[in-house]
């Protein structure tokens, strides 16, 4: 059976007065049908426009998918109409986003917000749809579902908020949520509810499901696979356990040597990374983490890495260090 | 040297309430936010505290109190020999030259309308320290200290990444050779790699310095790494203090360990092999606190003298502290 989800060497970019912003420069990845694959990188590594990119969500312009193709479940996404686009979007695929306090609308009701989605896309209205959306508020969590159903968003907190934003997502019954850093916005005792609410609802309904995040310890909880990103491409592609315990690429090894950890024994300086992410209006040459990398060399600076597997086949990197040859 | 000992700075009973009015013109005040509730602590020179808590909790304006950005509403803040809080003035002024702080948002904290020089070497026009040139040259060497080049001094806020605009904050709050720095969450807007960076060089800085730092921050996993005692805030109190080798192995109140426990290891093994104990509910108001103990309503220790009274703060001699009837050391 092929993946549910199919991108192909995915580009979109910024047309900026500043120049054009590679945002996301050749991705390719899949996601089978009831996997969590969790998308790690920095901020404006170009993880959260890479998966809005497979929703059409990136604001255009300036934004634009320049290049390759993003195939669900046997449709090509890149070439739809804005019309076919919207009976996928929220019915097939639906999205969570960061923040609960901006992405509910203040003057609607909770009701209308959860079945809006039900009417628009099945049809459904009246009394089944409350019937639907007290069900909804119960399986995220909300306790007196029905009152809250006539509640506006300000009256709900952080955390009953992004609930009704998990329930919306959930109303069609999609094929694959992405959850574009769902938890970043909320405390860690409200994050740790809200991941336990996403894994149960995954384990349960079989859905697949794309985590967006930059916290490490979020992708080590849920996860099955990780991608790791670095200025606009992927570094490193593997199973959750491989990422941790045998990371290949220098970037990725980093960044887990980065993060102050909980558990970890006495460390008296982290080991931090030199330098900056770079600017995407002007990539370096090479491998993009070439600048910030202490296993550097020319063939690094002089040609990009393509994402090669591992001994291990479902492991790759995109690293001269480990395999392939640049012909210098 | 102070009367009771040695501590750089002695926090007593701080209470800070903001007025919660109703009318324009005629305003009456009908309530108050508890932002900070009966908080004792100190520091010595050399160390630093670590602060943490949920957001509301009122860790930022702990600091701002101790720092007088905001005059507490009553309780002592010792500064040396000197209480801050009942200070006025001049006086104040004088004082508070050993205090510096370091805000949360490199992007907001930076007049991006002043060079970098005329940033770093404000505290010095003001406290009429130096000439115009050995102003100049200090703002170098500060530059230097933190790890900017002597030459991004012409330079503008918006020119840097996030990264460096906290190095300059951080040069700003080092132009007065300051005995106590308060950081309220330096690095929660940068990413990992760069926070290893600033937590890397504030530990650099308070070995060179002799500094100590009141650390201000929500992840449990930064404080660990920088904090010889943490204190942990929970709705205007303070509800442990312990050094990090106690508080993370051996948690005694109940919200420590739920805080803990709701806190993602980058580990999968260890992540889904773990026993979570996940608080339920959310943080009551400030507002409107329980009675009682603050956290009875989310305990899973609570019972009746839970919601009757408030715990006090108890000593020990490991040097944790803990406020709460039922730690968890004790019996169920």
């Amino acid at each position: 059976m092929p993946a549910l989800l199919e991108v192909q060497d995915l580009k979109t970019h910024f047309f900026t007065r500043q120049g054009v912003v590679r945002a996301v420069d050749g991705i390719s990845y899949t996601v089978d049908r009831g996997r969590t694959v969790g998308i790690v990188g920095e901020s404006g590594c170009g993880k959260s426009v890479g998966a809005l990119s497979i929703v059409g969500l990136v604001p255009n312009p300036p934004g634009r998918v320049v290049g390759g193709s993003i195939r669900f479940d046997g449709q090509e996404l890149t070439t739809m109409s804005k019309r076919e686009m919207g009976r996928i979007r929220g019915a097939e695929i639906s999205v969570v986003f960061q923040d609960p306090m901006t992405s509910l609308n203040p003057v609607m009701n909770i009701r209308t917000q959860l079945t809006e989605g039900l009417r628009f896309h099945r049809g459904i209205d009246g009394r089944k749809a409350t019937a639907r959306a007290i069900e909804l508020l119960e399986l995220v969590g909300i306790p007196d579902s029905a009152r809250r159903l006539k509640e506006f968003p300000h009256q709900l907190s952080g955390g009953m908020r992004q609930r009704v934003m998990i329930a919306i997502a959930l109303a069609c019954s999609p094929k694959l949520i992405i959850c574009d850093e769902p938890t970043t916005a909320l405390d860690v005792t409200i994050q740790a509810q809200i991941l336990e609410l996403l894994a149960q609802l995954q384990r349960d309904s079989g859905m697949a499901m794309i985590l967006i995040t930059h916290d490490l310890g979020v992708i080590a909880g849920v996860t099955d696979e990780v991608i790791i990103m670095y200025a606009g491409t992927i570094v490193e592609k593997a199973p959750t356990t491989q990422i941790f315990h045998s990371p290949q690429h220098p970037y990725t090894r980093a960044l887990l040597a980065s993060v102050p950890r909980l558990d970890g024994g006495e460390r008296e300086f982290l080991e931090a990374i030199p330098g900056a992410p770079p600017d995407l209006a002007d990539p370096p040459a090479g491998c993009r983490f070439s600048p910030r990398c202490t296993e550097r060399d020319d063939c690094c600076r002089a040609d990009a890495p393509e994402l090669v597997g591992t001994a291990s086949s479902d492991h790759w990197v995109a690293c001269w260090r480990h395999g392939g040859s640049c012909g210098l | 040297m102070t009367v009771n000992g040695s501590h750089l700075l002695e926090v007593t009973d701080l209470v800070k309430h903001f007025p919660i009015t109703r009318g324009v013109v005629i305003q009456k005040q009908i309530g108050a936010v508890h932002a900070v509730d009966g908080v004792s602590f100190y520091l010595d020179q050399g160390e630093t505290l670590g602060i943490v808590g949920e957001s509301g909790c009122g860790k930022t304006t702990l600091g701002r109190c101790v720092i007088q950005l905001y005059r507490p509403t009553s309780g002592t803040v010792l500064l040396e020999d000197a209480d801050l809080a009942s200070l006025k003035g001049n006086e104040l002024r004088r004082r508070r030259r050993d205090m510096q702080i370091v805000f949360q948002d490199p992007y907001a904290s930076l007049n991006p309308r002043k060079n970098v020089e005329r940033i770093v070497g404000e505290p010095l026009v003001i406290y009429r320290i130096g000439s115009r040139v050995s102003r100049k040259e200090r703002v170098r060497e500060l530059l230097d200290l933190v790890g900017l080049s002597p030459s991004h001094a012409e330079r503008y806020p918006h020119e840097f990444s996030g990264g460096q605009r906290q190095r300059i904050g951080i040069a700003r709050a080092l132009a007065l050779d300051p005995k106590l720095i308060i950081c309220d969450e330096p690095v929660s807007a940068l990413d990992v790699s760069i926070q290893a960076q600033i937590l890397n060089l504030l530990k650099n800085l308070q070995k060179r310095l002799g500094l100590s730092y009141l650390f201000i921050a929500h992840d449990l996993a930064v404080v660990r790494h920088i904090s010889h005692r943490i204190g942990v805030m929970y709705l205007g109190k303070l509800v442990e203090v312990a050094p990090p080798s106690y508080l993370y192995s051996n948690p005694l109140h109940p919200y420590t360990s739920g805080l803990l426990s709701a806190i993602p290891i980058p580990d999968p093994d260890l992540e889904r092999a773990r026993s979570r104990r996940l608080l339920t509910g959310d943080v009551p108001s400030p507002a409107a606190p329980p009675s009682g103990c603050v956290f009875h309503p989310r305990c899973f220790r609570a019972r009746r003298r839970c919601s009757e009274e408030p715990p006090a703060m108890v000593h020990r001699s490991t040097g944790q502290s803990c406020a709460c009837f039922y730690p968890l050391d004790g019996e169920a």
